[in-house]
Order: C-alpha cells, then structure tokens, then sequence
C-alpha cells in the first residue's frame, strides 16, 4: 500500500498551546523520547511468525463444546421445546433451555433485554433457543438436529419506520421505539427563510458486518472456589463480567474474564463476547467443566451484532455564498432485534445519541434540529462498529454538502472551508470547542498535497473511447474521544522494580490497533526508562483495575492520562530518593533513559534509574503507581440535546480519485490523502496504519459492503459473498498527521482509531459523482448501483 | 465446524486412479487443488468418505503445444501455469487472461482448469474462453476414453454429462487460425477476487479483406450453464464489423442470456452488461485478429 511510507510519514505540529491547562495532566514537551517514536509493535513479530495465539490456537483437552440452537424465524412465539433425544446422545453433557439459566436470563452492553436463551419469544434469525454442551463439536452439531421446537410464527417487521406505525407487531414488551432523541439550536424555520437554497434528500445506509478476520471464540473454565473464568478475544472484559455475574448469579467478584489477543474487533468483539461469555459460562456452570464455543464465520454473521442501518431525511438551507443557515433532519435508526450498544446512557452515550450529535457535521450552524428515532425490527442487531453511529450521518451530511455546492455552483472545498469549525466555534449542541481544534489545517493539508484545484480541473473522460471519466471527492469529518457516560474512567496501575524494571497493568485490550505498544511507550516515557523495561500485564479482571471497554478511540486518552497519573505516584518516591542521593531539589531532576540528572547539570553526577528504585524500595517507599482518570463532565439536555457531550475532538478531511466505468458502472479509486489533527501521535507509525484500515473500510461501506437480508435472514454469510475491500482494491495513500495539542491529552493526544474510516465513505461516493454524475444516496455504491444512477440521470456528463 | 473425516487415497498412476474412483463412486470424490471441494466438504454439502487426489499421477499436469494439434491442458495444470504459458498467451490470451483474473493467488496456484470445467459452475471463468476456442474435455473409465465438445459437456448448475467412474484427463483446444482473435472480459462486484457476475468470451477468424469468417461467443455466470450465443456468431460471420453490427450482436448475446437475481446483481443488470461487455469483446478480438496474422 505504501511502499515508500518513510517519506510518507510527515508528522506537522501546529500548535503547542498551553500545556498547562491541562486538567490535571500536565507534561513538559522538553525531550520526549519514546513518545513520538516509530518503535516496532511488541505483537509484530509475534504475528508475522505465527507465533501469537489466538483463541482458536488454545489446546481444547478437556473441554466441553457448545452449541447453539439459533431461530430459524425472525419473529416467533415458542410453543415447545424438547431436548430429551439431544440428551440421549452419547456423547452429550448437557442440553439446556430458558428456565436452566441460574440467574438473569439476559444479557446486553447496555439493556439485558437479549435473552441467554430465548424461552418465550424469539426476535431475530440467530437467536439462541436452546445450548448445548458435548464432549466433541460433532456430537454437539448433531444433538442441534434432534431438539425439537415449535414456533408460532409472528408477523415481523424490518424497517423501522413500519416499526413504528400504529398497530405494528410488537417485538419487545416496552414497545418497538427504545427513543426518540431531539437537538434543538436556534430556530431551523427562521434559518430556511434566510436561505437562497434549500435542498432535501435522503440518504440510506444499510447493516454491516464487521468481518473482523478472527470468528468468536471464547470459553468458560470453573475455577475449585467456584469463580468462573472466561477467556476469549473481548474488546470489554469488564462489560463481560459485568454480564456473566448476574447471569449465574454471582456477585462480580466470583467471575474473571481475561482478553486473548484479538484478531480484529472493530466494536463488534464489543458485544458478542458478552452473548459468547455468557452462554459459555452458563453450560460450564451446568456441567462443572470448562465449555468452549467456537463459531464459523457463517454463525458469526447471524447472530452478532453489524452497524446500525439508518435513513437519513435531510433538509438544508445555505445562502448563495455558500454559508449554511439551517440544517434539518430525521434519522431512523434501526436497532434490530435487541438494545445492544444503541440506547442512551445518559447523558451521551449509546451509538443513536452520538449519531444524532454528530448529525449536522463539523460545521457551524446556527440552527439545527434533529429528531432521531432508535427502533426495534426483527433483523440481527446494531451494535458498535468503528465510529459509533458517526459513519452513517457523516455519508448523509458530508454528500449533502457536495449536493448544495452543485447546486451554487460552488466548490466543494470551497463550501467546506466557508463553514469548517475553528477555534471557539459552536457545535450543534452549542458546545463551543475551546482548544484542539485543526479541522481547517486538514482541509489545507489535503488540498495542497492532494492538488485539488489541478485534478478537480482536469477531472472528466481518461479514454478517447469515452467510457472511463475521472472524478475528484472530499469529505470532513469528526470524532470524538471518550463514550460520554459521565462515568468513562480508566484505571492503571504501574510497578517499578529495584532493577529498574517495570510492570504496568491495564485493561485495555489489544485487536491489532496497537495499544499494546503504545501504553507502554507512554509508561516508559513518563518514568524516564527504555520502552523494553516495560511488561504490559494483559487484561485481565483479577488484576488490572477497571478501564472500561477498548471502543471510543478512548485508550490512548484516556488510559493514557492514568499511566502518567500512576507513574507520577511513583515518580513521587523516585524523586525523593535522587534528590537525596544528588543533593538537589526534586524540581531539577530529570528522569530520561534509564538516567536520573540534575536539569541544571546534565553532564555532572548521574544516577541509574534503578539505583533510584532500589534505594526507594530499600527505605519503604512506594514504588506501586495508581492511576485514574476521567474525562471532564459530559453533559446533554434530554430534552434539547444541548450541551457538552464529548470533551474533544479529532478532525480530519479525506480526498479521493476515482475512475469510474460509466458503462459498467465499476469503480477504480485511484488515489487517496487523508488528514487528521491527531493531538500528537504517539507512535506516527501505528497512527499510520490506523489510517490505512480505516480507509480501507470505509471504501469497502462505500462501494461494496452490505448485509443482503431476505426476511430477516442474511444471504451473504460468508466472506465469498459478503465482500470487503481486499489490498488490490486499495489506493495508494498518503496519510498527513496533523498535532493540534489537546490539553486533556496525554502529551497532547486525542483518539484515532474509528475517525480514518469516517470520512471516507462519503469522500469516495462524492467522487464518484464528480466523476460520472450519478450519485447513489442508498449505499453501497457497488457497479450496478453505479449504473442505474448514471442510467437516471439519462447518461454520464458529456464535456 | 467439525472437520470432515475420510480417507484420502494418493495413486501413483492413471490406472490406480480409476480403480479408486470406480470402487468409490458412490461415495468418493476426485481432489485436484481442492479449491472447489474442500469447501464443499468443510461446510458439510457432501457425504463424502473417500477423496482420491490426482496430484501424484505423473503427467497430468502437462501443457502442450502445436501448432497442428492446438493445446492440451492436461487435468492437473494450474491456473496459475496455464495463465504464465508463453503459448497460452500468445495464441490464447482470453484464456489465459481468465486464469489470471479469476480467484486470488494463492487460488490460482492451486486450482485447475479441469476442476474449475467439473465443477460446472455458471460463473466458471474458464468455461467461456474454452467454449470460444471450441474445446472438448476428454474423459476416460476404465477401459474406455471419450471427448466430449464443451458445447455437449454443462448440464445444469454444476452438473455436467461425466459419468461417477469417469475422470478427466485433459482439455483439448483446437489450433487458432492466422488472422484471429480472441478475449475474455469479466465483471464483478467486487473488481477484483471475486466470483464473475458476468463473464463474456469471443474468439473471431477473419480473412484477408478483414471480413468475419468466423465468431464465437460465449457467456458465464448469466445462465443456468456457460452458454455459446449462435444467433450473434452467425450475425457477425460473412461481415465486417461496424457499431451498429457490434450493437446487434451484442444484443443477441443478451438474448441468449437467462441471468437470475442474486447477491452478486440483478438479472437486469446482467443483462445490460452482456450487451456491454460483448460489444467490447468484440471490438477487442477484431482489432487483435486484424493486428496480425497470430
Ligand atoms: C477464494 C476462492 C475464489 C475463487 N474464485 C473463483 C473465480 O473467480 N472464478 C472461478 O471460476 N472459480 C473460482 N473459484 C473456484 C475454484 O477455485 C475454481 O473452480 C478452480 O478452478 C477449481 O479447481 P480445483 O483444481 O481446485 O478443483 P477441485 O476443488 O479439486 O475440484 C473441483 C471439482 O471437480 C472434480 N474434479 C477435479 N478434477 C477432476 C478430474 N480431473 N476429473 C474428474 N473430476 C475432477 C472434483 O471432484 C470436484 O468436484 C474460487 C475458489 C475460491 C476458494
């Protein structure tokens, strides 16, 4: 992808600005080492040997396997279930149904309205009726085949606007709208009657499966003091717990679940361990031995959780200078058959309040109205997927935008740049955004390094043959860091040793984004040590403090903030220590590279750090860190949607060229720049292949991804059929990392990891219609998408 | 999933071959790359207890030559080697372009023409290039060997004319005439590692004033079976090609064509594409065919 990436990689500080107004977490800038340095993911190498394990690489003697009976209706009443002739099968340990679940039956990330095992109802194809746990995968198949259920089949609804029509079958008790979530800024009539043009179009996006290369595993281990163990690739080994203990009835402290490192996650490894864990755990309860479950990727498709699907009813006004007045819309966001990740926790998390935050797009605005419904329906669940909600309403506004610059006439980076957020700006819920705000550098960035005046001049045929034109794309996005909970905090805790060694424990998990490598990196620089001085203890819930899940491009952050306050503790007694041992104030040291120095004195007397530690440790001081951190109060008026939900933000603006068949209606994406203010990249080389994967995504939402469901059930279960971008699909890209310090940052840095796979979408859709003219409002964009849409407009532009 | 279990037999020699798939016929399977059945046989499609591999059988993978007797894929050459042949290129390039397009890499060093051919599926990227160039498979039994034209061989969604004792040998492609050409164009929905949505092959002979002698078309993934369009060969034979002529025939390509609905496209998509991948084939293998006397 990008052969030449070291001269590719250009990380550009903008601004250092006040450092020390951070809450809390103050840092000198002076001589980072580690922090800001490229160094090797402590995985690679795991990786590229096939040396790291993953779940599935575990030995399975003496394991139990489990399976599940899943509906093959979307919507059913459970008349009967017999599982006498699965339990006669030699070979079978158990074959369980609703009433055998010892404590809650119901789990869920946010609502535990998604039962272990369906006992009355059933809501979607993929729900589990009845489990089973055998002494080989084979028996466990076959005692599927020989339980015997009766449904009643019930009309089901899929769209969530029929699920919210008067008299529509009702799917969970508490009625098929979970919300209807309102933002009210200004007065959007009085905005339309300034506008010179106003424009309504709908946009449509629909599920997605994550397609995460590694198919759940996870298992249940009962420990002799009657813990439970679960182990698995988990993005929230917290949020399992925080399941598996009512499910069994036990209090959280008699479960454990530690993480197994992912292959791939992307929000998805969010929830379905959760499902996984529990089930897991309720046969291992049942049969008092450890229970594995184990899917195929087919299984995977039907019963985790995909991407919210939305409809998107924009209505926007803008003057003929292109200045936005007034922005409008109605979202339906379609849940599925369960709560999973989509509800609000007050006051902003859940993916449909963060959707319908982000809804009018880093602009200003100074009226907005959004009404956004979050419905049930009988197809698999939303849940999270890279970007929260944030994808879908980035690929209406971000195409709204090239609609009303077509309209004026005007540039689509022009209309952008005339109403991009800047320092002091309001949002939409009138939070004014005070620090960290590098939106318009990006957009500056990208134009200069992608040419955009040059290409978007010469963008029309590439063959004389005229079946080929070229087109030019661009799209701005936002993100924010941390889940808006109100109660988002991360614990660390650190251990420095009397050799200099250390050992630090967190809970944030490792899927390949590289956090594995990036928290330490942060460790080692804040105690002043090498980065191989430092062992990360893997997640696990007996021994890392809580640290919430690994989701909201928060760990860096947030994580990262409670290492530096953990490592300051030590830090304390470190100080101490060397300042009697040099005879200086603790102000004048500096701890850098395994040396402790007099600042005042660099080339006189130094001390090792571990001659530091070891007298510490020697005298009873503490030499264990604790760390905790939050982010600043979030808050969001239920009734207005008005106020501060998110404490900072990374931006981005993304260009693409495309070359599109008009015949065939095929899609070429050409050439790629992508632009984010990062804060400061810790490791601008895992930064950088944050960026790759997350356009990598995107593109694959834009052109080719999309969960085919016929009644309810999914007709592309597997890989061959549900396609994703593969490398050769790939441009070459160019990633520009941008630093717009933020204050609250560990060294500066805000979250990356969902906001590459943002913009995107809509940066390559509008493309496209730069190219042939066609635009395709209900996504994806695949050839024969492509084609009728230049079909519509009665043929591809002629000049 | 549980692996499936069967035994897996390894002959050393054509005859031992036969021997294991008529013993087994019931309940055997032949294994060539294996990229067709092993996903079969790991998503439980069959009840199969015996898998006979050709891939020790000496000989089988040979690629032949001449300029009389045409090409012989022997049944175990991969599609990656029939994709590199300098003799396949040159005088088969629609051929060996969809060897070369078709699945991934690591597919195509593995799979085999002849399996993609036995497996029969509609979307089979060989089939169309190999029914342009009018190939016939030849098929032997115990005591017996017979060729089949690909044009006799698709029954049915894959489902072919073999017999269970039967294995398939070889692919025989007749020798390209002087002044000929010949293309295979493919779309799908994902641009590349993807099964075709449409696959659309021609082969044309002209003779020294430019005037078609001969046409052959053929479609993939567009109808129950891999399909020639003889309405539209026998537009183009006795004329020169003009854009009205490419339209018509194009258009009895989309005739021939019985495309369904399905994840991949529409079958009225398909049907606009035949029209214009035809066309292009067509333009493409007149301009080769005109360029030289390949
Ligand atoms: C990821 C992936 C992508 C793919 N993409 C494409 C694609 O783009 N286009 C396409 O056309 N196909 C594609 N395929 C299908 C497959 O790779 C091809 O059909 C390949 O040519 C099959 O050859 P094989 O040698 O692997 O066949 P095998 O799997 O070994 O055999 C296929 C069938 O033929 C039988 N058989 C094989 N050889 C003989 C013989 N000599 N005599 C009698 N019976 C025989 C076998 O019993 C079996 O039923 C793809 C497959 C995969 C897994």
């Amino acid at each position: 992808m990008s052969q030449n990436s070291e001269e590719k990689r250009q990380v550009k500080t903008l601004e250092r600005e006040r450092l020390d107004l951070g809450r809390l977490v103050k840092v000198g800038e002076a001589g980072l080492r580690i922090v800001g340095d490229s160094v090797r993911r402590t995985d690679d190498v795991l990786k590229a040997t096939g040396k790291l394990k993953y779940a599935a690489d575990y030995p399975q003697e003496g394991f139990l396997h489990g399976k599940i009976l899943r509906s093959p209706y979307p919507h059913a009443l459970i008349r009967s279930i017999d599982v006498s002739k699965a339990r006669e099968l030699p070979g079978v340990v158990c074959a369980l149904t609703g009433g055998d679940v010892p404590g809650r039956n119901g789990f869920g990330a946010i609502l535990p309205d998604q039962p272990v095992i369906c006992q009355d109802k059933v809501r979607y194809i993929g729900d589990g009726v009845a489990l089973v746990a055998a002494e080989s995968e084979r028996i466990a198949q076959k005692a599927l085949e020989l339980i015997r259920v009766e449904y009643e089949e019930l009309p089901a609804v899929f769209d969530p606007r029929d699920a919210l029509a008067e008299g529509a079958p009702k799917i969970h008790e508490t009625g098929n709208q979970i919300s209807l979530d309102k933002l009210r800024k200004g007065d959007v009539e009085a905005g339309f009657a300034q506008a010179d043009v106003i424009l309504e179009r709908t946009y449509q996006v629909p599920f997605l499966e994550h397609a995460y290369m590694e198919p759940d595993c996870c298992w249940a281990i009962p420990q002799p003091d009657g813990t439970m163990m679960v182990e698995g690739p988990m993005q929230a080994p917290f949020a399992v717990r925080r399941n598996v203990a009512p499910v069994l009835g036990v209090p959280i402290n008699m479960v454990r679940a530690r993480q197994i490192h992912m292959g791939g996650g992307f929000g998805g490894k969010e929830d379905s361990p959760i499902d996984l864990c529990c089930r897991a755990a309720v046969l291992a309860k049942h049969t008092g031995r450890p229970v594995r479950i184990s899917l195929e990727r087919e299984e995977v498709t039907l019963q985790t959780c995909k991407r919210h699907p939305m409809i998107m009813e924009l209505k926007v006004g803008v003057t003929k200078d292109g200045k936005l007045t007034a922005f409008k819309s109605t979202v339906y966001d379609e849940q599925g058959a369960y709560a999973s990740l989509g509800p609000k926790i007050p006051p902003a998390g859940g993916s449909h309040v963060h959707a319908m935050v982000m809804s009018p797009g880093p602009y200003e605005i100074e009226n907005c109205w959004v009404d956004a419904y979050l419905c049930y329906t009988n197809h698999p669940y939303g849940g999270a997927m890279r970007g929260f909600g944030a994808p879908q309403v980035h690929i209406a506004h971000e195409q709204m935008m090239d609609e009303l610059a077509a309209e004026l006439g005007m540039d689509p980076v022009d209309i952008r740049r005339k109403n991009a957020f800047k320092l002091g700006s309001k949002t939409a819920t009138s939070q004014v955004l005070d620090q960290s705000v590098g939106l318009r550098e990006t957009l500056d960035a990208c134009e200069e390094r992608f040419g955009w005046s040059q290409r978007s001049d010469s963008a029309g045929w590439v063959d004389a043959a005229k079946t080929k034109r070229r087109g030019v794309g661009v799209a701005m996005g936002w993100y924010r860091t941390s889940i808006g909970t109100g109660g988002d905090a991360c614990g660390a805790n650190v251990h420095v040793h009397e050799d200099g060694s250390v050992i630090l424990y967190s809970g944030i998990t490792e899927m390949g984004q590289g956090a594995f490598t990036v928290l330490p990196q942060i460790c080692a620089e804040a105690l002043g040590v090498e980065l191989e001085d430092v062992r990360l203890v893997k997640p696990d819930t007996d021994l890392v403090p809580e640290s919430g899940p690994t989701v909201g491009s928060r760990s860096t952050t947030l994580m990262g903030n409670a290492i530096i306050l953990a490592c300051r503790q030590v830090r304390e007694s470190l100080d101490q220590k060397a300042a009697e041992m040099l005879g200086v104030e603790p102000e004048r040291l500096v701890f850098c590279g395994r040396k402790v120095f007099d600042r005042d004195n660099p080339d006189g007397k130094a001390l090792e750090f571990r001659q530091v530690a070891a007298a510490a440790m020697a005298s009873g001081m503490r030499l264990i860190g604790q760390g905790w951190w939050a982010p600043p109060k979030a808050s969001l008026d239920p009734e207005t949607g008005q106020g501060s939900p998110y404490f900072v933000y990374t931006y981005s603006t993304h260009m693409a060229e495309v070359e599109v068949d008009v015949q065939t209606g095929e899609v070429t994406v050409t050439d790629y720049v992508a632009a984010f203010d990062v804060g400061k990249a810790i490791n601008p080389k895992a930064l950088e292949g944050q960026i790759e994967g997350g356009v990598a995504m995107g593109l694959g939402y834009a052109l080719m991804e999309k969960v085919v469901l016929e009644n309810g059930m999914p007709q592309n279960m597997s890989l061959q059929n549900y396609l994703i971008p593969t490398m050769l699909d790939m441009p070459d890209l160019k990633p520009l990392v941008l630093e717009q310090t933020n204050q609250h940052g560990p060294y500066g840095a805000k979250g990356i990891g969902e906001m590459p796979n943002i913009p995107a979408t809509p940066a390559v859709i509008n493309a496209v219609a730069n190219a042939c003219g066609g635009r395709v409002r209900s996504l994806p964009a695949n050839p024969e998408a492509v084609f009728w849409a230049i079909r519509e407009l009665g043929g591809p532009p002629q000049d | 999933m549980p692996t499936p279990r069967f035994t897996f037999h390894q002959p050393q020699n054509l005859e031992q071959a036969l021997d294991l798939v008529g013993m087994y016929r019931t309940n055997g399977k032949i294994l060539a790359g294996g990229t067709d059945l092993v996903p079969k046989l790991r998503a439980g499609l069959m009840d199969v207890h015996h898998v006979v591999s050709l891939n020790r059988v000496p000989g089988l993978n040979r690629i032949t030559f001449h300029e009389d007797d045409g090409l012989v894929i022997g049944a175990g050459a991969r599609l990656a080697d029939v994709a590199l042949n300098p003799e396949v290129m040159k005088h088969y390039p629609g051929l060996a372009h969809a060897c070369s397009v078709m699945a991934t890499t690591q597919i195509r060093n593995m799979g085999t023409v002849a399996g993609n051919i036995v497996n029969s599926a509609p979307s089979a990227d060989t089939a169309a290039p190999l029914l342009a160039y009018k190939a016939a498979v030849i098929l032997v039994e115990r005591g017996g060997r017979r060729h089949v034209p690909l044009t006799e061989f698709f029954s049915g969604p894959g489902l072919n004319v073999m017999e269970p004792m039967e294995i398939m040998e070889a692919i025989r492609v007749p020798s390209p005439p002087r002044r000929s050409g010949s293309a295979y164009l493919r779309l799908s929905a994902r641009s590349k590692v993807d099964i075709a949505a449409v696959g659309v092959a021609g082969f044309l002979a002209l003779d020294m004033d430019g005037v078609i002698i001969e046409a052959r078309l053929a479609l993939a993934a567009v109808a129950p079976t891999p399909l020639r369009c003889p309405e539209a060969e026998a537009m183009l034979a006795g004329q020169k090609p003009d854009p009205q002529l490419l339209t018509r025939a194009a258009a009895a390509c989309v005739r021939a064509c019985r495309p369904i609905d399905d994840v991949r496209a529409t079958a009225a998509y398909r049907r606009k594409m035949v029209q214009v991948l035809a066309g292009r084939v067509i333009e493409q293998c007149y301009q080769t065919a005109e360029r030289g006397d390949a």
